[in-house]
């Protein structure tokens, strides 16, 4: 047994020697394509390969599997490398907090990726350390593009008169609704104009036949698209820069009342019994099970919806309030969070070209086709003939969007924010809706953690 | 002993260790310890801010909260597995037949990641998917608690499932040194006529003494290092209430961009860890030959 | 003698056997959960999937390139392991048997050394990132020094309390006839330390087998991925395919548990009561 062990022991270290001088070789080097989804070094400086005439751009994405968690994203690259032989574009991609804390780190070591996205309250604070590219000049060069692009969609990722960013996607949120329940429950079934009070009746209406009115997933504490609407309907945007500048809180009279009726449908149990230990894919599966009437969400679920829920399927933007001042015929199209440019892009003029190259066909027409057929809303705001007979959810969205009396504000108001007051404001507005916050105890909270920034 | 312990070659082995642990252990510490006195997103400069991080947490309401359940979880499993894994070390010490199998059964779940053991036991304890409230529910005895989710109950699930995964790691441990008892001692033991229970109480706990202390050890510093159960089960919530220290750290490092405050959060759990270790240390010190 | 153990071994056989079963429930649930389809799984929690259909696991091996998985993760674990048992258990072994001028050195430089029990991994994250980032060291070089560190003070801690519970009257009778210090070692020491150095190798493995936060941050290039970045595959930004979480997990905690048992088997079963120095 001796023996064994002191032979297992001297060949374990000649395997690893062996190994180690390998794994030397293997670590140094930038890319080795090997089965599955496509490999790459996150900032290859070596970016074109030498004499082949070939450039390579790298594109950093917030989710692992792209082509399955993405897909539209991954159909533009290969028809985007298609349309361009010369260049090749690696992808590469973590899911989303990995994506972002890598992201953070590669700033510091000067190995952004070419493309990357960003969270919309860290893309600011990369573009003050000076990582990112100024895009202005690119929307200069592409007339087209700039014009495609509205002004909410450029205003997103703008500072200090940059253009640090364009937008991933169109941000297109709401509630979805299955009107076969609503049927069930003898009720009417909720539109664009639909009131709060209204609201309120359905869900005692909907909770009477044992119907789960919205599905909410608190774990995910994001998942408060519809709400985060409701914030503007009561003058979200009006009171913003103010607030964040410190000469107004986040405690006022108009927002006490929001978060009151938030807390007030908390209470009529409007929202899932363990929506506390709820995901928001849980809340999915509840809605594409046909258990809740409702789902908040947004127009990137339009495509699993056209199969699980069909032509039952309807979206609207969520309840209005007749106790508020404020507009409210409002809507949600505005930018999702940013694609940004890293600065040293800017540096190498081979690469700078093919960047160029693939912005614009990404904000190009023929992604644009390509988003809408994959029930995606892009960023940009071309006519595109789509044929939308076997996408009803999708199509639903679109009909929405389409109804300009109902207008957008420029931003989601969570992306206006700073990470930890937008984790707050999630915080605040689940604590308001499971009951765990009086609505001023959860302003309170958003305005400590404001003035801490 | 002596003659080989020139001072050459203690240095020689000691060496390598103290390297390694000193540039990737010790450094970041010192690194992540300073930080706690910046205000840092993870981009850019840090910028100094003296006490303002401490003087933050002190009065940080969540932090309260969140030592608060560390500290349940502490206590509860502490008891849970010093006395559970050491009566099933003795257990898995009997010539049973299937000894083996029970071994590798029990020891199995300290094999899954945490992550996944956390995505598990949300199955289980989920109050309304899970399958305890499940079966409560067919035997139509009510709704069933809220194991998690809740007010209360949470701390004291993740002391339990936290029990449930180190039972076998730790029951390996106490096997590891009950196995390594001379086997002339017990037998001498037996000869004298010592009942089953007096043998256990002054023959193999004595002699158990060190590893019981390397357990205890472990069951201290890991029962404060608990986070991806905590983080799949709840992430902290409901709105922070089932939050944790290291669960509080890391969300306020990760998700919102508050390193610095994080890292103040880090280094008071670290050093609250530090002093328990040290007082169960000294209690114990006189049996230190 | 015979009828006083028959009836404590019945209880003893039936106590072990409820304490496996209720152990490996959850593990049988999550069995269950693979062979389930994502809605199955939130919509009917404790119904029998309605087939046994291997659509999960056959996804799982659709999207993960799994042979290439397995093998940056083995290779990662062997050289880690190797490091890291050569260095610490000779620290160890100074610590605990050699004579130190002032023992008050030996107690300094042990508890320097537990320390990192106390230590949250994450806390490291981004100091590690940013030395190796200075050292210039990348992908699985970047992994193994911090793996290899991180289990220096729990190997210390075992090891010390073992070594330190072997006789002396082996050494000093090996030393009598001759045997120098690395001698000593392998041939007495390390045979005699068998169990918890098996304790140790298996911890360790494991440890790193699972390990996710340091190599999600110190891994580009997905052709070094290991297992656990695996499951990372199905998380999506909107949508978290956990049947194919769960399936990928099996796959990763099969070999696990057959490296335990064969260990297990091996090393620490092949020392019975009497063999250990007595």
């Amino acid at each position: 047994m001796r023996k064994v062990l002191k032979r297992t022991t001297a060949l374990g270290l000649c395997a690893a020697l062996a190994f180690s001088l390998a794994g030397c070789a293997a670590g140094t080097n930038n890319s080795s394509v090997a089965g599955s989804a496509a490999a790459s070094t996150v900032g290859s400086a070596a970016g074109s390969a030498a004499g082949t005439g070939k450039t390579t751009i790298t594109l950093g994405m917030h989710v692992a599997n792209v082509d399955a968690q993405e897909p539209v994203t991954g159909q533009i690259v290969k028809a985007f490398e298609k349309a361009n032989p010369d260049i090749t574009v690696e992808v590469q991609g973590n899911d989303k907090d990995e994506h972002v804390k890598k992201m953070k780190l590669a700033a510091q070591s000067n190995e952004l990726p070419d493309i990357f996205w960003m969270d919309s309250s860290v893309a600011p604070q990369l573009n003050e350390a000076g990582k990112l590219l100024d895009l202005s000049e690119f929307l200069k060069q592409n007339p087209d593009i700039n014009a495609g692009l509205s002004d909410n969609m450029k205003v997103a990722s703008q500072a200090g008169g940059k253009q640090y960013g364009l937008p991933y996607q169109a941000l297109v949120t709401g509630i979805w609704y299955n009107k076969d329940l609503f049927k069930k429950a003898g009720i009417d079934a909720p539109k664009n104009g639909t009131t709060y009070d209204e609201l309120m009746s359905m869900v005692k209406a909907l909770n009477a036949k044992g119907i789960t009115p919205i599905a909410q997933g608190a774990k995910d504490t994001y998942s408060v698209w519809a709400f985060l609407i409701g914030l503007e309907r009561y003058g979200y945007f009006n009171k913003i820069d103010n607030i964040l500048a410190g000469k107004e809180k986040f405690n006022n009279p108009d927002f006490v009342k929001y978060f009151e009726k938030m807390s007030a449908l908390g209470r009529a149990k409007a929202f899932p019994s363990n929506c506390a230990t709820s995901t928001y894919f849980q809340a999915k599966e509840q809605f594409n099970a046909s258990k809740a009437a409702m789902f908040d969400s947004g127009v990137w679920d339009a495509g699993a919806l056209d199969k699980t829920i069909g032509t039952n399927i309807g979206f609207w933007w969520g309840p209005t309030f007749s106790d508020s001042s404020a507009k409210q015929t409002v809507s949600m199209d505005a930018s999702s969070a940013p694609l940004c440019v890293s600065k040293a892009v800017g540096d190498n003029e081979a690469k700078k070209n093919a960047v160029y190259k693939f912005l614009a066909f990404y904000y190009g027409k023929d992604a644009a086709k390509i988003s809408y057929e994959g029930s995606i809303i892009p960023a940009t705001n071309y006519k595109i003939d789509v044929n939308l007979d076997s996408k009803p959810a999708f199509k639903a969205v679109v009909d929405a969007l389409q109804d300009r009396s109902w207008v957008s504000p420029k931003a989601q108001p969570d992306l206006v924010l700073s990470e930890a007051v937008q984790a707050q404001l999630y915080d605040s507005m689940y604590g308001t809706m499971l009951g765990t916050y009086t609505p001023k105890e959860a302003l309170d909270k958003l305005d400590k953690v404001q003035q801490q920034q | 002993m002596h003659w080989l312990s020139k001072k050459r070659n203690i240095v020689i082995m000691l060496i390598p260790t103290l390297l390694v642990y000193t540039i990737y252990m010790i450094a970041p510490i010192a690194i992540a310890v300073g930080y706690s006195f910046t205000k840092y997103t993870g981009i850019g400069n840090a910028k100094f801010t003296g006490y303002k991080n401490y003087i933050r947490l002190f009065q940080d309401e969540i932090f309260w909260v969140s030592l608060k359940n560390t500290f349940i979880i502490f206590a509860v499993a502490f008891v849970l597995l010093m006395i559970g894994a050491f009566a099933v070390s003795l257990l898995l010490n009997q010539k049973l037949k299937y000894n083996g199998t029970a071994k590798a059964l029990i020891f199995s779940p300290a094999v899954i990641a945490p992550i996944i053991v956390g995505i598990i036991w949300i199955f289980i304890l989920d109050p309304k998917i899970g399958l305890i409230n499940s079966v409560i529910q067919m035997l139509g005895l009510g709704q069933g608690p809220d194991w998690i989710g809740g007010k209360t109950l949470t701390p004291y699930s993740i002391s339990f499932i936290y029990f449930w995964q180190q039972l076998g790691y730790l029951a390996t441990i106490y096997l590891a040194g009950l196995k390594m008892i001379p086997g002339d001692v017990m037998e001498a033991s037996q000869i004298d006529g010592a009942s089953s229970w007096q043998k256990l109480w002054y023959v193999t706990i004595p002699m158990m003494k060190s590893t019981i202390s390397t357990v205890a050890l472990l069951v201290i510093t890991g029962t404060f290092k608990i986070f991806e159960i905590v983080q799949q089960l709840t992430n902290g919530g409901p709105n922070h209430m089932s939050e944790t220290l290291i669960t509080y750290s890391y969300s306020t490092t990760f998700s919102n961009g508050e390193y610095g405050y994080g890292m103040a959060l880090a280094t008071v759990t670290f050093a609250i860890s530090l002093i328990i270790t040290g007082i169960y240390s000294l209690l114990t010190k006189e049996k230190q030959a | 003698m015979g009828n006083m153990k028959s009836k404590p071994k019945v209880g003893m056989y039936f106590l072990l056997g409820i304490i496996t079963i209720l152990v490996v429930l959850p593990f049988i649930w999550m069995l269950m959960l693979s062979f389930k389809t994502n809605a199955e799984i939130f919509n009917n929690p404790i119904s029998l999937p309605t087939s046994f259909n291997l659509e999960n696991y056959q996804r799982v091996l659709n999207t993960l390139n799994l042979g290439q998985l397995y093998s940056n993760t083995i290779f990662i674990v062997v050289v880690t392991m190797v490091i890291e048992l050569v260095i610490t258990f000779s620290s160890s072994f100074v610590l605990a048997k050699m004579t130190f001028k002032k023992a008050r050195h030996r107690s300094m430089i042990y508890t320097y050394l537990i320390l990192g029990l106390t230590i949250s991994p994450f806390i490291l994250l981004f100091p590690v990132y940013q030395i190796n980032s200075i050292l210039g060291l990348k992908e699985q070089l970047g992994l193994i020094l911090p793996y290899v560190a991180t289990s220096i003070s729990f190997n210390t801690l075992l090891f010390v309390a073992h070594i330190r519970t072997l006789p002396g009257e082996v050494d000093e009778a090996a030393i009598i006839d001759g045997c120098s210090l690395w001698q000593l070692l392998l041939k007495v020491i390390v045979p005699m330390a068998r169990p918890v150095i098996a304790t140790v190798v298996i911890f360790n493995v494991l440890y790193v087998w699972n390990e996710f936060p340091f190599a999600s941050i110190m891994l580009h290039d997905a052709s070094h991925y290991t297992l656990s970045l695996g499951a990372s595959f199905f998380k999506g930004k909107y949508n978290i395919d956990y049947a194919g979480i769960i399936a990928s997990s099996v796959f990763i905690i099969i070999p696990q548990l057959i490296f335990y048992g064969i260990f297990q088997k091996n090393i620490v079963e092949g020392i019975t009561a009497g063999a250990v120095k007595g």
